[in-house]
């Protein structure tokens, strides 16, 4: 039988896998290039309980034009998205096919039969749990009960047994039945009582379970559709007491939450409209009233709008920022190179201003140096910024400078001198660089921001969150320069972040503050942190959505783009200058998305980029992989500036939490699940895994991960032998080799899928 | 020039040992072969490659409608023309001859490589050697001067021997073992394998070889010992490619006379 599953989502990879592996004709149209070109080019892995995994080849469109006509049309896709994807299907739907829907709510065989007439439909409801671990990997169990299916007209004819079989055959039970009414009103009066509740309060089913006010509306909400389901004629499962099965389904899903939570969360669209939506038209065709259903649809709507208001909010930001721009003729011209390396063939009109806010930065902290009233504080990257901002501290922070002098080229010089006063040259290079300049009596930052030099400091405050050898490296200045060391050390290689991890680390930042007010000179001021916490929270809400615009394909930024401009919530977190910059950046950015602008153009690969930055070769990399229309689309580095849970109302407790809870902070099994997710998310074709050879504790390669991604995730490695700092560790040359051949063998596989 | 199996095409692989250039005509039959060691410039030593296989080939530079390169120098052949990753040219290469799914296994000058061909005969995998281990022909050029011996008699030398344990990790570090176990009066022929050996254990370390293994390279023509420990270490079934030196020169001659073939149709 010719089978087009519509939609590679998990339901629609299940059902296309077990058809295809029962022998069946499959495609499957999916309108993700990414996805679709993942699943063709690596194939699907299920696994099902504990059984091992398997993998099964797949072929995937994503156009239905000059496919046969298909026998049956599955339509496996959200319920807002069912016109758009039977529209695009329907090259392949002849008079003699038949369409099936298993699809939630209500509404969508209708929205079918609108497309291609009442006839030859099936309607049907599938019990099964399908869940992604990993970007083509599906993890299954089966449904409770077998899928029902009812033709709409009521007639079941030799055809819709064949159906039946073909399902049953492919060890996926079925049963046909004159009438899914029962059963679709059944799972639709669950998903409209726990879904949009838990979606907009964000609790959990058993959270809900224990909230007497939530209780009481949920109850409110199930008489409302029970009452729609009598006049419908549809019988109830528990006429004694219709929410007790509702109780017994959140107590089942217990610690878990509907996926309508997580949809909302991301700023997706959800499935609102044919839930609880289909309950209000239902309820206004029987001359009746449904107001809870009603509120909830409209409360959900309004947070789903939210979205595209702050897209709206995002082009106005943007069109006064180049209103300003235009004000300001004396500003040098925009340029894509900063700092000396290549920002990508389009460059971001952002760069400039850019350019202006670190420069005010470094003057504003050359200032401090030379007024006996204030105090720099040196800090590392992912330290308590907020409480040494908050504390009236100016901070400083080397890790910015050995980045310049590293992408400047000038590490070598400085290395060699740190070498010379007794380091080893296998010691972390970032810190090698940066205590050379301090050697050497140098520093970058003179030429390129016109300060007269690197401010000494009052304090030294560090967190060992990104690796212990920070610590090293600032208590190497303690004993230079003679400041009070100060650092929090908190819990490694966490798995879950758990309460009494975080009371450690709460802890230790009471004690940092402690330690630091008579630097300081007075007492924290809570509302003060309260309000550098606030900004820092908001620059990180913004700076994840610019990471999360990569996702788009093609993509409107690269990593070479989020080094550069990851610099504001480096130097400038917990200030309102950030989050003015990253409110510009990501309104660009938007708009780039927007006009469809590569960042790589012509792009025809993406890569994720894992270990830290090769700070001394990124102009050449960045070009090497422009040049191969590579789009290196993101990192977890990069992504580890976006701090995440930083709560004004608990400045301290959510310091701590976020703090703890960094990427380089976790376990390896931590770190397989996380990349695993990202790159389902950025839809990558391969990985880049720099191992850089001064700086271990960040490059996972060391430790097999790529490996086991590539084993769980399909994703490709590519192993990158390199430093961050020292350029006679680094060979382009052999990258440039590597890279070509990683390309070659990839085109050979796209090639036997089917793909190009 | 007349057509059929009268076209002739070159392929040149520059390496960082051996620079090897083949001569091929349209039934891709080999006519001309030449490999002159790499010394001094790279296009110097091209040309050189080039006028001998021209020479066995009883033709001339203006017979060839085309020519491939490949290898660490490809960039510098005297005409600048197409260049093909050493990988693709090995799989063509040794598909040519096998014709069949197999794992390439190339040992030569610089840095050795691990190539899964497909059934179509396009490399599904490439696989490499840390940076540190490369310099593996080189290694074993500069073991057969400190034993005193011409390179293609380091393998009479290691007859019979047991091999003495010399480290895979570092190319540097390898040479300097080797002139430590001469200090210790440590047999010539067991340094002699033991050097071979560290060259397969380098191999390995990149991951295990799936059979059928190929070998090609200048280094399995030189130095069969390091196959025969290959083959040792390895579950696989491990065989020598006819003329394994010229393996990645066949496979750039290859795609050269692909290039007519599909420019003609």
């Amino acid at each position: 039988m010719h089978v087009l599953v519509v939609g590679a989502g998990a339901l629609g990879g299940l059902i296309g896998a077990r058809l295809a592996e029962a022998g069946e004709d499959v495609t499957l149209l999916e309108s993700n290039v990414a996805r679709a070109r993942l699943i063709s080019e690596s194939g699907l892995y299920l696994s099902e309980g504990d059984k091992g995994e398997r993998k099964v080849a797949l072929r995937v469109v994503c156009s239905a034009e000059g496919l046969p006509p298909a026998d049956l049309v599955f339509v496996a896709v959200k319920s807002y998205q069912t016109t758009d994807a039977v529209r695009a299907a329907l090259p392949a739907i002849a008079g003699r096919t038949w369409i099936l829907s298993t699809q939630n709510g209500l509404g969508n065989v209708e929205q079918i039969a609108r497309l291609r007439g009442p006839h030859r439909i099936l309607s049907g409801i599938t019990f099964h749990s399908v869940q992604h671990t990993g970007p083509n990997r599906l993890r299954y169990r089966a449904g409770i009960r077998p899928m029902q299916m009812a033709p709409v007209d009521g007639v079941i004819t030799d055809e819709v047994r064949a159906i039946e079989a073909l399902f049953n055959a492919a060890g996926l039970p079925a049963q046909v039945a004159p009438s899914v009414d029962h059963a679709v009103w059944q799972k639709l009066l669950h998903n409209a009582v726990v879904n949009p509740v838990s979606a907009l309060t964000g609790m959990s089913c058993s959270e809900m379970l224990e909230d007497g006010d939530l209780q009481q509306l949920m109850r409110g909400l199930c008489d409302e559709i029970v009452a729609v389901m009598r006049a419908h004629g549809v019988p109830v499962q528990d006429e004694e007491d219709p929410y007790r099965p509702v109780v017994a389904s959140q107590r089942a899903l217990a610690k878990n939450r509907p996926t309508m939570w997580q949809d909302l969360a991301r700023g997706f669209r959800t499935e609102i409209d044919a839930i609880n939506g289909g309950v209000v038209d239902e309820a206004a065709r029987l001359g009746m009233k449904a107001p809870l259903n009603w509120a909830l649809v409209k409360l959900v709507r309004s947070r789903e709008q939210e979205r595209a208001r702050r897209r709206e909010r995002g082009e106005r930001t943007l069109a006064e920022a180049k209103q300003a721009a235009a004000r300001t003729p004396s500003r040098p011209a925009g340029s894509a190179r900063l700092h000396g390396f290549a920002g990508g063939r389009v460059p971001l009109e952002c760069a400039p201003r850019l350019k202006e806010i670190i420069r005010e930065y470094y003057r504003d902290l050359d200032r401090a140096a030379h007024d006996p009233a204030r105090r720099v504080a040196w800090c590392s990257g992912f330290g308590p910024v907020e409480l040494v901002r908050a504390m009236g501290f100016v901070p400083y922070f080397p890790e910015n400078h050995s980045a310049l002098i590293g992408a400047g080229r000038l590490s070598d010089k400085f290395i060699r001198l740190a070498v010379a006063d007794g380091f080893s040259p296998f010691a972390s290079s970032e810190m090698l660089a940066d205590i050379g300049a301090m050697l050497a009596g140098e520093s970058p930052l003179v030429a390129v921001h016109g300060i007269s030099g690197i401010p000494a400091p009052r304090v030294l405050v560090y967190s060992t969150n990104a690796g212990r050898y920070v610590a090293r490296w600032f208590e190497y200045y303690c004993n230079r320069l003679g400041a009070p060391l100060l650092g929090l050390h908190p819990p490694p290689a966490l798995d879950d972040v758990d309460d009494i991890d975080v009371a450690a680390a709460v802890g230790q930042v009471w004690r940092l503050c402690e330690r630091l007010e008579p630097v300081a000179g007075a007492p924290l001021d809570q509302d003060r942190l309260a309000e550098v916490v606030d900004l820092s929270a908001r620059a990180s809400a913004l700076w994840a959505r610019v990471l999360d615009l990569a996702k788009r394909v093609p993509s409107p930024l690269t990593y070479f783009d989020t080094l550069i401009h990851v610099a504001p919530m480096l130097l400038l977190r917990g200030t309102a200058q950030a989050v003015a910059y990253y409110e510009v950046l990501l309104a660009e950015l938007e708009q780039r998305v927007a006009d469809k602008v590569a960042a790589v153009p012509g792009e025809r690969m993406r890569f994720y980029w894992e270990g830290p930055p090769m700070w001394c070769a990124l102009r050449p990399l960045a070009e090497l992989f422009l040049d191969n229309q590579v789009a290196v689309v993101a990192s977890s580095w990069t992504r580890m500036f976006a701090f995440e849970g930083l709560d004004r109302d608990n400045p301290i407790e959510s310091l701590a939490r976020a703090g703890t809870s960094l990427f380089a902070n976790r376990s390896r099994e931590f770190k397989a699940r996380l990349l695993a997710a990202e790159f389902l998310r950025y839809g990558v074709d391969a990985a880049a895994w720099h191992d850089a050879r001064t700086s271990p504790e960040h490059s996972n390669a060391r430790s097999g991960l790529h490996i086991r991604l590539e084993r769980d995730a399909g994703v490709r490695p590519l192993v990158m032998e390199g430093d961050t700092h020292d350029l006679r560790l680094v060979s382009l040359d052999q990258i440039r080799r590597q890279l070509g051949e990683h390309l070659e063998c990839s085109r050979g596989t796209a090639a036997r899928a089917g793909v190009g | 020039m007349t057509q059929g199996s009268g076209t002739l095409v070159a392929g040149t692989d520059a390496g960082a040992e051996c620079v090897k250039v083949v001569v091929v005509d349209s039934m891709r039959r080999i006519r001309g072969r030449s490999v002159v060691p790499t010394r001094g410039y790279f296009q110097d030593c091209i040309q050189e490659a080039m006028s001998g296989a021209l020479e066995e080939a009883k033709a001339s530079a203006a017979d060839l409608q085309a020519g491939w390169a490949t290898g660490f120098g490809a960039s510098c052949t005297p005409v600048p023309g197409p260049v093909a990753s050493e990988t693709a040219c090995l799989a063509r290469g040794a598909f040519h001859l096998f014709a069949r799914p197999l794992t390439v296994v190339d040992i030569g000058g610089r840095a050795p490589k691990v190539i899964r061909v497909g059934p179509d005969g396009l490399a599904v995998s490439s696989r490499g050697v840390r940076k540190c281990a490369v310099g593996i022909g080189t290694f074993l050029m500069f073991t057969a001067r400190h034993l005193d011996v011409h390179p293609t008699r380091l393998m009479d030398l290691a007859q019979g021997a047991k091999p003495a344990r010399v480290g895979s990790y570092c190319s540097v570090l390898a040479e300097v073992e080797v002139i430590e176990l001469l200090r210790q009066g440590v047999d010539a022929g067991e340094i002699a394998l033991g050097a071979m050996h560290s060259v397969a254990e380098r191999v390995l370390e990149t991951g295990s070889l799936e059979g059928p293994v190929v070998v090609t390279g200048g280094v399995c023509e030189y130095f069969p010992g390091v196959v025969e420990a290959l083959a040792a270490r390895s579950t696989a079934e491990v065989e020598v490619a006819p003329e394994p030196i010229l393996c990645g020169a066949l496979g750039a001659a290859l795609f050269a006379m692909d290039s007519l073939t599909e420019a003609r149709t």
